[in-house]
């Protein structure tokens, strides 16, 4: 085997292996993991739009302050 | 109009509540169906006959002509035959549990269709099968008409039982906050939301309920089949542009349900809507999280 033969696309080849290695590491250890399951968003079978929480989820997701000047409510 | 009207004006000439309190009872006058000597009940009993009507009834009548044909008729202010069957033909507070319940009129959905506006004259003429009821948007517009005597730099926020417009930026300069009632929970919030120059309105079945042997009936009518409706949402919360906006789309949502109602409110422009269903769901239009607190 002639290890010299095309040495130079080699040592390319070579090159761009780490990078895709480096990048997959990027990928993995550099973004936050997916939330879990209870804690995201229950999307409407219907798709397309309006979002749809799990009641409990929704005061967790959002903090509620203690302040209120007024209330909106079944009349 | 059935409840408390809450006023907070920030700075603002001290004559404006008196104003406003006068605003509302006037407005009460003539738009309410309970009172036998409203310009409404004189509208009513004139039916296949041009009414000359006062231009405060002539606009709300055109709001609601618009509003129903905007919904497709969701929002219909001709099912009070409807309401009155069910038994409420009188004010809320003084239905009683057992009320009898008349056979169900006829679905006539689309009566508003045949209303007529002159709008030289300023009359209107009813349909010969057609009263009307503006308490699906009554509220919201006197709302409105509030805060319009108070000037478009007001700071102040006008609450009709839970039909409210918060101009401004409140007393502390970040806004009003407007806590939303939890339908299963009716003394708490179920979220607090932050606005200013925005109307707010919630819908539901939670109060104005009432039975009749086993069946349980509500005053938010089903325009296509006469009926309390069977939605299953629990209530409704809507943020728009308008306190009377928010007051139909609130009411249509709720009568829409789940599945179609959030879709609808989300074609309005400024529109956002909130709603909790019957298993405890809560639904939000994609925008509506930007205005919680």
């Amino acid at each position: 085997m002639n290890l010299k033969k095309n040495l130079g696309t080699k040592i390319a080849a070579c090159i761009a292996s780490i990078g895709a290695l480096a990048a997959v590491w990027g990928l993995v250890y550099q973004n936050p993991p997916p939330p879990a399951a209870s804690a995201q968003a229950e999307t409407s079978p219907a798709a397309a739009t309006p979002t749809v929480t799990q009641r409990k989820a929704a005061p967790a997701a959002t903090p509620v302050t203690t302040q209120r000047h007024t209330r909106t409510r079944v009349s | 109009m059935g409840g408390i009207v809450e006023l907070q004006i920030v700075g603002g000439d001290a004559a404006a509540p008196a104003r406003i309190e006068a605003m509302f009872a006037a407005h009460e006058q003539v738009l309410s169906r309970f009172r036998s000597d409203s310009e409404l009940c004189a509208l009513n009993a004139s039916p296949a006959t041009p009414f000359r009507t006062s231009p405060l009834l002539f606009d709300v009548m055109s709001e609601a002509a618009g509003w129903a044909c905007v919904t497709g008729g969701v929002f219909d202010p001709t099912v009070i035959d409807a309401l009155e069957a069910n038994g409420y033909d009188r004010p809320f507070d003084r239905i009683a549990h057992g009320t009898a319940v008349l056979p169900r009129p006829p679905a006539a959905a689309g009566r508003w269709r045949r209303i007529a506006f002159d709008f030289e004259h300023e009359t209107i003429t009813l349909p010969a099968d057609a009263r009307i009821d503006l308490g699906g948007i009554g509220k919201g517009y006197t709302v409105d008409r509030a805060i319009a005597t108070l000037g478009a730099a007001a700071n102040a926020m006008v609450n009709a039982s839970g039909d409210l417009y918060a101009a401004g930026d409140g007393p502390d300069g970040d806004g009003w906050y407007v806590g939303v009632q939890d339908p299963f929970s009716p003394d708490d919030d179920m979220v607090v939301l932050n606005v200013n120059d925005r109307g707010v309105a919630t819908s539901g079945s939670i109060k104005r309920h009432w039975t009749a042997g086993d069946a349980r009936y509500h005053h938010l009518i089903d325009a296509r089949d006469g009926h309390s409706s069977s939605s299953d949402l629990l209530s409704a919360t809507v943020v728009a542009l308008t306190a009377t906006q928010a007051d139909v789309l609130a009411k249509t949502a709720f009568l829409l349900g789940s599945q179609h109602g959030l879709r609808m409110v989300e074609r309005f422009a400024g529109a956002e809507c909130i709603a909790v269903t019957a298993q405890g769901h809560v639904l939000m239009t994609t925008g509506m999280a930007e205005y919680f607190a």
